[in-house]
């Protein structure tokens, strides 16, 4: 399994994919939160609070990048074959792919680090509040499991990687965003509301991004990726 | 545990029992309360002594937010939460309304 998971990440860094991704990540981050207007140095308070709402929409867009070739690749170039008779079960080929991807993400976010160093060594004498940053970046991190799980979900579902990456980056936006959308539509009945908004990664990102762990958040991301785990495998078994 | 997976990954109805299973899990982990609050000041924990002060309360309390007119985003936000607000607090001795001019 760490064999196929140090594949993943050599193909990722030769191919330029990966080094391109980080690249797309912490430039469009950089330019929007200290060059653009109305930046985080305007905003007069020291908190990476805006970085947290950037963040999962860049993602968005880069996850389905990362992960659309992942099973797809080999299901076209017929390589699945050759994987699947090496002495490996379904659940250490998926786990080789998951991480080989997520290691990706987390190399893009490690260096967002420097954001808050920054922040901190700029503002006045209590500072960045570090705790409630810890939890953000906890949050974040969670939220990048998830979308690379669902990601390389998309990736098991055909052997095109255009399709791999469209299916990935609608099924991502539902869970994000698609599922909070639905319950502020009128007439929708209060009750059903919160649990449809519930259903969605917002609502718990949500609270974790503002620095409160709560368990049945914690409960909730876990079992969402175990989810999407099943679910790849299921695909995967049948080719 | 083995086999429940197995099943899951193999049966036709798989998806179907992996998603009950996810809400039922996740239903009985949203009863529990436990939470960590990460922030210095513990700014979403409620302190003791406003716990023991929402006790003695004997008369229900009237909030009133003057937050009506024309806003910018951020403070109609506000203005929505707070009207939010407004029906949720039914079950306590509260009373929360929006005044102020149009």
């Amino acid at each position: 399994m760490w064999a196929l998971y140090r594949k993943e990440i050599s193909q990722y860094f030769s191919s330029l994919s990966g080094i391109i991704a980080i690249a797309v990540f912490l430039v469009v981050n950089g330019l929007v939160l200290f060059v653009f207007e109305d930046n985080l140095l305007d905003f007069g308070y020291a908190t990476l609070d805006r970085f947290f709402e950037l963040s999962p929409w860049i993602l968005l867009l880069l996850i389905p990048a990362i992960t659309m070739r992942s099973f797809a690749e080999e299901f076209r170039t017929g390589t699945w074959e050759v994987l699947r008779s090496q002495p490996l079960t379904l659940w250490q080929l998926m786990l080789g792919k998951y991480l080989g991807a997520l290691f990706v993400v987390v190399i893009a976010l490690l260096p967002t680090f420097f954001y808050a160093l920054l922040l901190q060594l700029l503002s006045a004498d209590p500072g960045l509040d570090w705790g409630a940053t810890f939890g953000s970046y906890l949050g974040l991190f969670f939220l990048s499991a998830v979308f690379t799980a669902i990601g390389i979900w998309c990736s098991s579902l055909s052997a095109n990687t255009i399709v791999a990456f469209l299916i990935a980056l609608l099924s991502m936006a539902v869970f994000y965003y698609g599922f909070h959308a639905i319950s502020l539509i009128p007439g929708i009945p209060t009750g059903v509301d919160y649990w449809i908004e519930w259903t969605g990664i917002d609502f718990h990102y949500r609270s974790l991004s503002r620095g409160l762990l709560l368990l049945s958040d914690l409960v909730y991301f876990s079992s969402l990726l175990f989810l999407f785990f099943l679910f790849t495998l299921r695909n995967i078994r049948v080719r | 545990m083995k086999k429940v997976l197995h099943w899951i990954v193999s049966h036709r109805m798989g998806i179907a029992l992996a998603l009950l299973l996810f809400f039922l899990l996740n239903g009985i982990a949203s009863f529990s309360d436990w939470r960590l609050d990460l922030t210095e000041e513990k700014r979403y924990t409620i302190d003791t002594a406003t716990h023991q002060q929402l006790k003695d309360l004997t008369d229900p309390i009237e909030v009133v937010v003057f937050l009506k007119g024309e806003f910018p985003s951020g403070f109609k936000k506000l203005a929505t939460s707070t009207a939010k607000a407004e029906s949720l607090a039914f079950s306590l001795p509260l009373c929360i309304s929006l005044g102020g001019s149009e």
